[in-house]
């Protein structure tokens, strides 16, 4: 509830620096919506995908020697780059795995709870999988995602309930 | 690519802030293949505000998970800090982190527009386009200095109105403003 007088300044665009001035602006953003740039700009993410597909490596190996130690936020930390990185070359379900393990070991963090060791390897076992696939199939395995990520809202589910019941009693 | 833009990619100085060295060489392989020539760099936070007064970059593409300094903090010297070179250059957030409270947070510190990891081409020449094309209105009030983060108006909301300016066709209504 506010007691006191609300006081707000609007400044109009027009009376800061623009980032492109005047006639310019309209041809950059024209040049940016154009096939060309696009086409240099995916060039240039082709161009680096074999170092970034052996970065993603690099990470699902320390991933997988995180979640071995029991070390979750090493684990977090590790996913999230990969969350990160996989998607933009080509190693979407890697990412999409790491994403969902990194929502739910967030989860579990922000209410004080330890995480489920088979969730965890059940999903570092998936990115790595993914990552390392040679077939785009399974590469893709957004079957395996959507699963995990089912898994991981029942999990969520059942943990709230637990502490639910906890509490009452 | 056109003369006069051919010059506008020229002079643009870009700053990127990211702690993943093979996420910044991506995005600066990207800012480059664009025909951008002046892209400065950093892995936090705190050496970015010190480039950002050095190089005075027209826009800076920032990460949000970094050490010592994140990037909401740095949104947030940027826009309301005593020495701020610039408050009011567009920064792009980019993040992999897609809870809502964090996204939540970089938005109320100043950020000007978000793009999701992993980035693809589209969403990022998207974003660089809408801060050339459509600069947003800055709004200072007690608790907030940056983008206006309100995008659009709903002609439908049914909600209260709490801004002086919702109520700018009746200034009597508005001289008399006190939310409770």
């Amino acid at each position: 509830m506010f007691q006191r007088r609300a006081k707000v300044e609007f400044i109009d665009a027009k009376s800061y620096p623009r980032v492109v001035r005047g006639a310019d602006a309209a041809h950059f953003v024209s040049t940016l919506k154009g096939e060309d740039a696009s086409r240099r700009a995916n060039r240039a993410v082709l161009a680096r995908t074999s170092q970034l597909r052996d970065a993603v490596l690099d990470y699902v190996n320390a991933l997988e020697q995180a979640a071995r130690a029991g070390d979750d936020a090493a684990a977090f930390g590790e996913a999230h780059e990969i969350r990160g990185l996989a998607g933009t070359v080509g190693l979407v379900a890697a990412g999409t795995v790491a994403n969902g393990l990194c929502l739910y070991l967030d989860a579990l963090a922000q209410r004080g709870q330890s995480a489920d060791r088979a969730v965890i390897m059940l999903h570092v076992d998936a990115i790595a999988r993914a990552a390392r696939a040679q077939d785009e199939a399974t590469r893709l395995g957004g079957k395996v995602a959507a699963e995990l990520a089912s898994l991981v809202a029942h999990k969520l589910g059942d943990d709230l309930d637990i502490a639910a019941e906890r509490s009452k009693t | 690519m056109g003369a006069v833009t051919a010059a506008a990619f020229d002079y643009l100085k870009a700053l990127v802030v990211e702690d993943n060295a093979h996420m910044r060489a991506l995005l600066r392989s990207l800012l480059h293949a664009l025909g951008m020539k002046q892209v400065y760099e950093c892995n936090d936070g705190a050496s970015a505000y010190n480039e950002l007064r050095e190089r005075k970059p027209d826009f800076v593409l920032t990460d949000l998970s970094m050490k010592p300094v994140d990037g909401i903090e740095f949104t947030r010297m940027v826009r309301t800090g005593q020495d701020s070179p610039n408050p009011y250059v567009p920064i792009i957030m980019i993040t992999g982190h897609t809870e809502r409270p964090r996204v939540e947070a970089a938005r109320d510190a100043g950020v000007t527009e978000f793009l999701a990891k992993p980035i693809t081409v589209q969403n990022l020449l998207l974003r660089i386009g809408e801060i050339v094309d459509r600069p947003r209105a800055f709004v200072r009030c007690d608790n907030y200095f940056g983008p206006d983060r309100r995008r659009r108006r709903d002609e439908n909301y049914i909600g209260p109105w709490r801004r002086q300016d919702d109520f700018k066709d009746d200034l009597a209504i508005a001289d008399d403003l006190d939310i409770k």
